[in-house]
């Protein structure tokens, strides 16, 4: 279960998260806590807030209300800092396709480092990411969104940030390749790293996290532990969640 | 940020074809410009070397000729004796005054297109001299101004801009730049490493022609010293290096502003023609409104009336003349002998249009003014004429050439006036002044470079801060979007 450090700080936490745009309220006082090791599913549907949330904790977008913090840094007081504790993987990992993973890798790894990462450790985090040893020296521009995506897992893994976060990781995914994501995934919670997930995917939500939050309308609305509910259980309660709302809305 | 991103960003210029062809457009459009340029230099040396060997020829042969009749005796005509002062002072000892090309002439035609590089002296009046020297313009006109300047100036901007391709924004479109924003968080010094690498790229086949002109051997001894051309070297590299920093931060500039690379692109193209092109053309409207070119036609005009008049008057007038102008002659002057006559007609025709020259003069200073304030409209107007006067062939180097010219022309005047006025037989052809080129002091010249570094490096340092302030605040852009 969800657990803060010695000090009562979580790695990752959002309290009372409000965003507007325009006329669209996309947070409307968002609260969640993520404890070490913990990976943390936010499902919900499209517009739900889910990227507005994650673009709040990358400092890309300042909240209206609320504080987030990643391992105790206020982002919005301090970006740069709380930025050094965070790996991100967005929903389409792009990557310069003039060089080949294995350079890609150093490349951005060196971008937050300030000294560069011996070989055998950066195809250490590629094998760790699940890309094949035959690829690591191709060129990007040759690779498959998995391959990619496996690239953006080992560059976040190079990073050995405490807290990890991912949008729509499994978004186009073969189910092979969506396996092996999981797999890293919980490999990395067990070695402590908090991760938060937004996706829509279920079955791999329920697959892989620890605890599972719905979202709708900018409002966490229910909060699921994955290893008490069957999949079809979970996909009951997320429907009765979303139509609810909706039908209230409407 | 770690030297593994200094390697990558190699790599991905290695492997992009848009920097080989940056580099192949780059190297063909040099090599033409320096081909024509180190070709004109050598051209105009060999007719400087001409032109030296023969007014030393004819002075020589005239001090001989003059030994011989005085002492064999016999009959020439007085227009063609070699011991008739105005005849030596007018034609025979003629110099042909040269400004010396520097070490770095081909790289910038500047203003020698326009300006010669030589002026006949003699005691024909200095308006005539001049009219005669600039005859040789239209055909350097004619050859065009492709030089390695043109090549800076106008053509590696674009390819610089080339190069940047928009950047962030094209990093914004292509959606790597979330990712790099979690890696590196400030974007600032990563926008520094890969627009100083791709500024390089346009710099350094630049500043290696610079550095192969300066060393290449000149054709002969009226080149200016080494030293200096090492100097001018410096300044020329330090020049070209702050214009292109200039578009360099102007397109990183403009690539933080600018959503998506197409906007980004546009934008620069638009920068460029307004820059290059369109500001140096208002430029030059505002210059003819406000200083309109003294008019040729009018000087001449007025010319011809006042010989006309000079000569109408006769001798009593010319006598009085030299009343008032006793240094001109001695007391044995016969105003009725034709050579006599003929100078201080001369130089009553000269008097009679000092106030139009005058005039003339002023206008041009005013002009000269009026260019100095309005070449800051735009940094290539300002690269433009800071790269010729590095080269040597900027208005400043010949308006003080020129003003070199006209002091020994009063020297020339000085030394054959009273001789001819005189009458007496002529045997002082080892004492006829010669003319020396004073170089300008090396502080001078740097003093006026530094204007124009300072210009172009403040507006680098303006802009690259504005692109870094903007650049820290790009994450925030990305996700409003």
């Amino acid at each position: 279960m969800a657990a803060s450090d010695a000090g009562g700080h979580w790695p990752l936490e959002l309290i009372g998260l409000r965003k507007r745009f325009g006329p669209v309220q996309a947070l409307a006082g968002l609260d969640l806590r993520v404890g070490a090791g913990e990976c943390y599913a936010l499902l919900g549907p499209n517009g739900a807030g889910k990227t507005t949330a994650l673009n709040i904790l990358l400092g890309f977008l300042q909240p209206d209300a609320g504080t987030a913090r990643i391992a105790a840094v206020d982002v919005q007081a301090d970006p740069d800092r709380a930025r050094r504790n965070l790996a991100y993987i967005p929903e389409q990992v792009q990557l310069y396709p003039r060089l080949s993973g294995l350079e890609n890798l150093a490349y951005f790894h060196g971008l937050g480092a300030s000294e560069a990462m011996a070989d055998a450790s950066l195809r250490d985090c590629l094998r760790q990411a699940g890309l094949a040893d035959a690829a690591y020296e191709r060129r990007v521009h040759t690779y498959s969104k998995g391959m990619r995506q496996k690239v953006g897992i080992a560059i976040a893994l190079a990073r050995r940030a405490p807290v990890m976060l991912l949008d729509e990781p499994t978004s186009g995914l073969d189910p092979e390749a969506a396996f092996e994501l999981n797999n890293s995934l919980r490999d990395l919670a067990a070695r402590g790293v908090t991760i938060l997930m937004a996706t829509h995917d279920l079955f791999r939500a329920r697959e892989v996290a620890s605890r599972i939050g719905i979202l709708v309308a900018g409002r966490l609305q229910q909060e699921v532990d994955p290893a008490s509910v069957g999949g079809a259980e979970l996909e009951s309660l997320y429907l009765a969640a979303v139509r609810d709302l909706l039908g209230r809305a409407s | 940020m770690n030297s593994a991103v200094v390697r990558g960003e190699v790599r991905l210029l290695l492997r992009d074809p848009a920097v080989w062809t940056v580099l192949l457009v780059l190297v063909v459009t040099l090599i033409g410009a320096v081909i024509q340029g180190v070709l004109r230099k050598h051209a105009e040396i060999a007719v400087f070397t001409e032109m030296a060997n023969a007014d030393a020829a004819r002075l020589e042969s005239a001090t001989w000729d003059a030994i011989r009749l005085e002492e064999q005796g016999g009959n020439v005509s007085r227009f063609r004796d070699p011991r008739n002062a105005d005849v030596v002072g007018r034609r025979l000892a003629v110099q042909h005054l040269i400004l010396p090309p520097t070490g770095l002439a081909a790289l910038a035609v500047g203003q020698s297109d326009l300006h010669p590089a030589w002026h006949p002296v003699s005691l024909e009046p200095r308006d005539q001299l001049l009219a005669e020297g600039e005859l040789n313009a239209p055909r350097q006109l004619a050859v065009g101004r492709f030089d390695v300047s043109f090549v800076v100036v106008f053509v590696a901007p674009l390819l610089l801009l080339g190069l940047l391709a928009g950047s962030p924004a094209r990093e914004r479109e292509s959606g790597i730049l979330p990712l790099l924003a979690v890696q590196r968080g400030r974007l600032g010094g990563w926008l520094a490493l890969r627009t100083g690498l791709r500024l390089l790229i346009v710099l350094l086949p630049i500043l290696v022609v610079g550095v192969v002109v300066a060393w290449l051997p000149g054709p002969g001894p009226l080149e200016t010293a080494a030293s200096e051309t090492w100097l001018r070297l410096g300044l020329w590299g330090l020049a070209v290096a702050g214009y292109l920093t200039f578009w360099a931060a102007l397109g990183v500039w403009m690539g933080t502003l600018a959503l998506d690379t197409a906007r980004a692109v546009l934008a620069l193209a638009a920068a460029w023609l307004l820059l290059v092109i369109l500001l140096p053309a208002i430029a030059n409207v505002a210059l003819e409104l406000s200083y309109p070119q003294p008019s040729r036609i009018e000087y001449v005009d007025a010319m011809r009336a006042a010989t006309d008049l000079a000569r109408a008057e006769g001798s009593e007038v010319l006598q009085q003349y030299l009343e008032d102008h006793p240094e001109m002659a001695g007391d044995d002057v016969d105003v009725d002998d034709f050579f006599a006559q003929r100078l201080l007609v001369q130089a009553r025709v000269e008097e009679a249009l000092r106030p139009l020259s005058t005039a003339f003069e002023q206008q041009r200073q005013a002009r000269a003014r009026q260019v100095r304030w309005l070449r800051w409209a735009s940094p290539a107007m300002l690269t433009s004429e800071g790269l010729a006067d590095a080269a040597g062939t900027s208005e400043s180097r010949q308006a003080d050439f020129l003003q070199q010219v006209h002091g020994f022309h009063d020297a020339w005047r000085d030394f054959f006036g009273p001789r001819v006025l005189a009458g007496r037989p002529f045997f002082d052809h080892d004492r006829i002044p010669t003319f020396e080129y004073s170089h300008e002091p090396p502080t001078r010249l740097a003093a006026r470079m530094a204007v124009v570094m300072l210009g172009c490096f403040g507006l680098s340092v303006a802009l690259g801060l504005l692109a870094l302030r903007r650049a820290r605040s790009l994450p925030k852009v990305m996700g409003n979007e």
